[in-house]
């Protein structure tokens, strides 16, 4: 048991979470205006937007994630990590930017307003699963660092990390999360900075050549491992698919839609282009160059993918710094659980509470949020005892969200049939559900073309098809509706401030 | 290793914000 790391990490969790806490409730006691909660009042600029989007995406697929996936894919895992800095990059310039135009605060809004509530109900629902799915893993991240400090056992410390990360979302919102990422996000840097010099210092010639053959020498792994892109094949088949999945989902989902909807206007949510994809690979690539080292240590050779990383860091590190990195570590999962748990509860209470009570406070908006930040915590912490293959469950889950960008696409610019639109989600996921459930029973060439392709195939050709062969509504941005709007006229006066 | 892997991907990044951000000044051109 690591008593003096444990109360640091725990320290610092409650000093910031109380601190920030406490600023925001007293900051916010008298204002009850548009979207305190979820939107955190969209009064965020460039940096609080740009460091809470990556913080939400940079949690368990970064750190236990990647120590777990690099071990069985290679240098090739970067690409899961490249894909949330594409994705971000682009949807700050696009999908994000029109959403924040409409001023909308769910991804459920963006699709009533463009097909109609039924479709909207359906995204919304998948975009729950995906939600507390994500969180899921960031449950089981949690775990596996509880699991490092105190050696008990993985499904109990799951259990302590569900609480933990309970508390960290329910007392403020979306505005406190931001402010806590702008403080984590430094305290990242720097553990994950000095985790990786403290390593190099500890390599014999104080760089990375003997990890490098071992590698090379090892006829399981071979130079193709340790490479960016681990050979075409390795690329075609692992690469692309763990880089396209996140991408969409990342474009699409509720929780980098909620972000950039919070954001105080379209030219500060644009600069967070420079900054997102680098501040994200940073940390993918020197977790992988932490786990691929500590694999090549005989005395962790007994020790499982997912955890090797860990104890070698918990065995090899000081004591001191180690209390950092891993209050640094927690601060990563936890915003990234956050973020996740946030963006679900907030589409319960906006796209199906709203449904019923349409006309609801500020006060019941907060209320509903957070029974839905409770249902998930619980939801989440049951699913987290299975301990899935982090990246493999991101690639899989993340799949299903890759329709709704053609949906966005096509219905802010071309046209919006809702029959169509229906189509495109409802036949993709169903094959996507047939080639992962049947596989046994399905030809190898088929099983072998990841749902990631299919989905976006076939997705994209229903979309297409549909629409040239149907008739629809113009795209919303073309359309009557859009220029006789109150976010229309938002936007007019925006740009005229020089702001759009 | 490190290296390798790091400096391709933050420069793959890079590169890729700013062909975006110059085509989104680019479109924002056009249209005024």
């Amino acid at each position: 048991m690591q008593v003096g790391i444990i109360t640091v990490v725990v320290l610092y969790e409650i000093i910031t979470i109380g601190v920030v806490g406490w600023f925001i409730t007293k900051k916010s006691k008298n204002k009850e205006g548009e979207d305190e909660f979820a939107l955190g009042g969209r009064s965020l600029g460039t940096w609080a937007v740009g460091t809470t989007m990556c913080l939400t995406l940079l949690g368990s697929g970064h750190l236990t994630g990647t120590w777990e996936g690099a071990l069985t894919l290679g240098g090739a895992q970067i690409w899961h990590v490249m894909a949330n800095g594409f994705a971000m990059s682009l949807g700050a310039v696009t999908i994000y930017r029109w959403a924040r135009r409409m001023r909308i605060t769910t991804t459920g809004e963006i699709l009533t307003t463009l097909y109609g509530a039924k479709l909207a109900l359906l995204v919304a629902a998948v975009n729950i699963a995906v939600g507390w799915a994500v969180t899921s893993f960031e449950t089981q991240a949690l775990g596996i660092i509880i699991n490092s400090l105190t050696n008990i056992t993985l499904p109990i410390c799951v259990v302590i990390a569900t609480v933990l990360r309970f508390l960290y979302v329910v007392i403020g919102g979306t505005k406190q999360v931001a402010m806590l990422n702008q403080i984590n996000v430094i305290i990242l840097y720097a553990g994950m900075f000095g985790a990786l010099a403290f390593l190099v210092w500890k390599l014999p010639g104080h760089n990375f050549d003997t990890i490098r053959n071992y590698y090379l020498n090892n006829p399981d792994y071979g130079e193709k491992f340790i490479s960016f892109t681990g050979g075409t094949q390795h690329f075609l088949n692992i690469g692309i698919p763990v880089c396209i999945a996140p991408f969409f989902a990342h474009m699409t989902g509720q929780q980098t839609i909620q972000t950039a909807a919070a954001c105080k206007s379209e030219k500060a949510l644009k600069n967070i282009a420079w900054f997102v994809g680098p501040m994200n690979v940073i940390i993918g690539a020197i977790s992988i160059c932490l786990t691929l080292t500590a694999r090549t240590m005989p005395e962790f050779a007994g020790v499982s993918n997912k955890l090797v990383c860990s104890q070698m860091l918990i065995s090899i590190m000081p004591k001191w710094f180690m209390a950092i990195l891993f209050a640094a570590f927690c601060a990563a999962i936890l915003s990234s659980y956050g973020g996740f748990l946030m963006g679900s509860a907030t589409v319960i209470a906006y796209d199906f509470i709203k449904l019923y009570k349409p006309k609801m406070t500020n006060k019941e908006e907060t209320r509903y949020i957070r029974i839905g930040l409770v249902i998930g915590m619980v939801y989440v912490g049951i699913m987290a005892q299975a301990l899935p293959t982090i990246v493999l469950m991101f690639t899989w889950i993340y799949s299903f969200m890759i329709p709704v960008l053609w949906l966005y696409l096509f219905g802010f610019w071309w046209k919006r049939n809702l029959k169509v639109g229906l189509a495109s989600c409802l036949i993709s996921w169903i094959v996507a559900c047939i080639a992962t459930f049947g596989a046994g029973f399905l030809p190898t060439w088929y099983t072998n073309i990841h749902i990631a392709y299919q989905i976006a195939v076939i997705s994209f050709v229903v979309m297409l098809v549909g629409n040239l062969v149907c008739e629809g509504k113009p795209g919303y941005f073309r359309s009557k509706e859009w220029l006789e709007s109150e976010s229309y006229r938002i936007y007019l006066e925006e740009k005229k401030n020089g702001n759009a | 290793m490190f290296v390798d892997i790091a400096l391709k991907a933050v420069l793959i990044q890079v590169v890729y914000a700013a062909i975006i951000l110059a085509i989104d000044k680019l479109a924002s051109k056009k249209k005024k």
